[in-house]
């Protein structure tokens, strides 16, 4: 087998295909016609090279470039809620008509969902700041950050929904601003998996450990509950919107713990 | 010179090859040998890996150029790579001051 059929079926086997793959092709075949003799190695080793230097910076900037999408999608988000109160559009929602239930299940979706993109985000980061590039935290930051992209499209696909459902309750500007500051984090997202896929690919499955103590995450977990009950029977001014926000956070920790826990590292 | 011996500097070594021009792989092999007056033979190989990862990492960019009708990848380095490289040669200068004033 040639050497260049033989690096081929070796990047395909550490994980390195589509394009990647074909420009180090056309390096190393530029190389070989510069040097026909040139001692560029044993192809298994090269592409062993390839995964081993390739896996960290990858997942470094699929975490950098996620992280924006999701800060972004968190920030547009916000200022669309902002339009809202201030133009005094919440009243208009027509949350008890025939198409209530999908703005109530649109709200509810983006109210996990961000809280879930939020916090994983967060956890992906946390290895790569604490300068981790061994297999196993690299493993992780990728599966942290894979769920929090997917909670991301998530409260994405929630916003589009809510607002195609209510378009003919708000003004022309609003649906329009709406749609477009849904869309806008979508570049940067898309961008950020395409790079988490490559680096996932070159990251072989290893086990991973979790990190904290159930005692800690049960008392982080409390405190989330406690601030969405207190916040929003202070902003609501009512004792039972609290509670009830407050419920609907505690099965939506319990179902994402129950979901997350393991394969994310979290619990010890 | 052996390829254990250049553990660890190899990054700064590419990165300073590329310091006064934008070259492809193998002209980034052959400056290495011709400024180290061959004493860097590396496997070349081993060069492609360390050009990837210097771009992911963002401290080279690179781009594709035809050459008498040849495709090549031809890395720069970028703005965080040329502070990285004169990070590295003040850390390496500081290192070998230190082992000259020992050795000597």
């Amino acid at each position: 087998m040639s050497f260049e059929r033989t690096l081929q079926v070796e990047l395909d086997r550490v994980g390195i295909h589509g394009a990647l793959a074909r420009r180090i092709q056309a390096e190393l075949s530029d190389h070989r016609r510069c040097d026909p003799e040139a001692p560029l190695g044993d192809p298994r080793e090269l592409a062993e090279r390839f995964a081993a230097d390739l896996r960290a910076p990858l997942t470094r900037r699929a975490v950098r470039h996620g992280f924006a999408a999701l800060a972004l999608t968190g920030l547009l988000l916000v200022v669309v809620a902002a339009v809202y109160s201030a133009t005094d559009q919440w009243a208009r929602l027509d949350v008890f008509g025939a198409r209530g239930a999908v703005v109530a299940a649109g709200g509810l979706a983006i109210m996990i969902g961000a809280q879930v993109a939020f916090v994983t985000g967060l956890l992906a980061l946390a290895p790569l700041v604490l300068g981790r590039s061994d297999q196993a935290s690299l493993l992780l930051a990728q599966r942290r950050l894979a769920a929090a992209l997917v909670s991301a499209s998530v409260v994405i696909g929630a916003e589009l929904t809510q607002t195609v459902a209510q378009r003919h309750l708000l003004p022309g500007w609003l649906v329009v601003l709406s749609m477009i500051a849904a869309v806008a984090p979508l570049p940067v997202l898309v961008s950020a998996a395409h790079t988490l896929r490559i680096a996932r690919g070159l990251t072989p499955a290893v086990p991973v450990r979790g990190l904290f103590p159930t005692p800690l995450l049960a008392g982080v977990a409390f405190a989330a509950i406690a601030a969405m009950a207190l916040g929003s029977a202070v902003v609501e001014g009512s004792a039972a919107e609290g509670l009830s926000r407050g419920a609907i956070e505690a099965v939506a920790i319990a179902g994402c713990f129950a979901l997350f826990a393991r394969p994310l590292g979290l619990r010890r | 010179m052996r390829a254990e011996s250049l553990k660890g500097h190899l990054d700064a070594l590419v990165l300073a090859t590329l310091g006064d021009e934008p070259l492809h792989g193998y002209a980034v092999i052959e400056a290495l040998r011709a400024r180290s007056e061959g004493a860097f033979d590396l496997a070349e190989g081993t060069v492609y890996p360390v050009l990837h990862r210097l771009e992911a990492d963002g401290l080279l960019t690179s781009s594709w150029s035809t050459v008498a009708g040849r495709r090549r990848r031809v890395y720069r380095l970028s703005r965080r790579g040329r502070a990285a490289l004169g990070r590295q040669r003040a850390e390496w200068q500081s290192f070998a001051r230190a082992v000259e004033s020992v050795l000597a």
